[in-house]
């Protein structure tokens, strides 16, 4: 083992923390991702707004927590996750509400409007999931997230990630056969 | 390859089989048309959700300068406080000091007379200091010559710093 001499101490610290330390920058870039989770956890875009801007204070005041800047975005989804919690224990939260509000935001110009309302539908499908299935399904979908992961950010086991992985990934399976039933007749 | 490996596509499409079953799996794949089709309907599912996140939520345009002008409010997080640091050091002088004039001898006493001096030695206890010291010092006693005086170097020892949960 390598000695270090007790002067060197701070020199080390400090050079550690510099390599930790996250300008506001680096967070800035995440928030199109974390609103779009928040979303999913609010069913809300207004409370999706709130909690995104929540989630970054805290984050920003909690810099000096993060061990891993690579694991930044997980970091940020745990944070988003836990004040959404202690948000639905002080106050619980109306039915997920996105259903007439997902397509509100205008489509790139010339896209095809069939097109967009697939993808509309989509997310609406998403959205009527329970909210334990839609969140794991949308980290696990959208985000890639692996199965670790998913369970850190939202704090459950492994099994029950799968579980509810499996239940979503059915329940969006039929309703993609029941779309196609009904298109093909 | 026995149709028992379709009970490997939970974890498979979870990204949870370990890494070296993966290709049995995927041979398993070229075999099954029933997992087949699972693993193109996860695919569909994978690409369109992710697209229709990107096209149809994109946060409102102000988001984002609103939370970069908030972070700019903030005040800096506290730096480490070096003087909070050194209470366990300052703890444990005290608690040296106090017992050392605890063990100086009271000046106050009457003298011993000549025989009853050396009686004195060799009943007398010698007094035992005993000194806590908090587990991030590392105490030394060091020999000055005097029977009466000890001086204990005393070293911090390193201790990385406790991390918060977010």
């Amino acid at each position: 083992m390598r000695k270090v001499s007790q002067g060197a101490i701070p020199r080390i610290r400090r050079a550690l923390r510099s390599e930790l330390s996250l300008v506001s920058d680096d967070l800035i870039e995440h928030v199109p991702r974390v609103y779009r989770f928040t979303l999913r956890l609010t069913g809300d875009p207004h409370r999706a707004d709130d909690l995104t801007q929540e989630t970054f204070l805290r984050a920003w005041k909690k810099r000096h927590t993060l061990n891993e800047k690579r694991a930044v975005l997980g970091w940020l989804f745990r944070i988003a996750a836990n004040l959404w919690r202690d948000e639905l224990r002080r106050q619980p939260a109306p039915a997920h509400s996105l259903e007439g509000d997902t397509p509100q935001i205008s489509a790139p110009p010339g896209q095809d409007l069939e097109h967009r309302e697939e993808r509309s539908r989509i997310l609406r499908w998403l959205d009527s999931l329970p909210p334990r299935q839609r969140e794991v399904l949308y980290l696990r979908a959208v985000e890639d997230f692996s199965l670790d992961e998913i369970c850190d950010v939202l704090q459950i086991s492994k099994g029950a990630a799968k579980t509810n992985l499996s239940l979503a990934r059915k329940a969006m399976r039929e309703n993609f056969q029941l779309t196609t039933r009904e298109t093909d007749r | 390859m026995s149709s028992a490996d379709c009970t490997w596509i939970d974890d498979y499409l979870a990204g949870d089989l370990p890494v070296d079953w993966n290709p049995l799996f995927e041979q398993h794949l070229l075999q099954c048309a029933s997992c087949r089709e699972e693993v193109e309907a996860w695919n569909t599912l994978r690409g369109m959700l992710a697209q229709a996140a990107e096209e149809l939520e994109q946060p409102p345009e102000a988001l984002s300068q609103r939370i970069a002008e908030s972070l700019k409010r903030q005040p800096q997080p506290p730096a480490e406080q070096p003087r909070a640091r050194l209470l366990p050091a300052a703890a444990a002088v005290c608690l040296l000091v106090g017992a050392l004039l605890y063990a100086i001898p009271q000046q106050d006493e009457l003298p011993l007379r000549p025989g009853e001096q050396s009686i004195a030695q060799k009943v007398a206890p010698k007094p035992d200091v005993t000194v806590a010291l908090p587990d991030d010092l590392i105490g030394v006693p060091v020999d000055v010559g005097d029977p009466d005086v000890t001086v204990v170097w005393m070293y911090p020892t390193f201790q990385p710093e406790k991390r918060e949960a977010p």
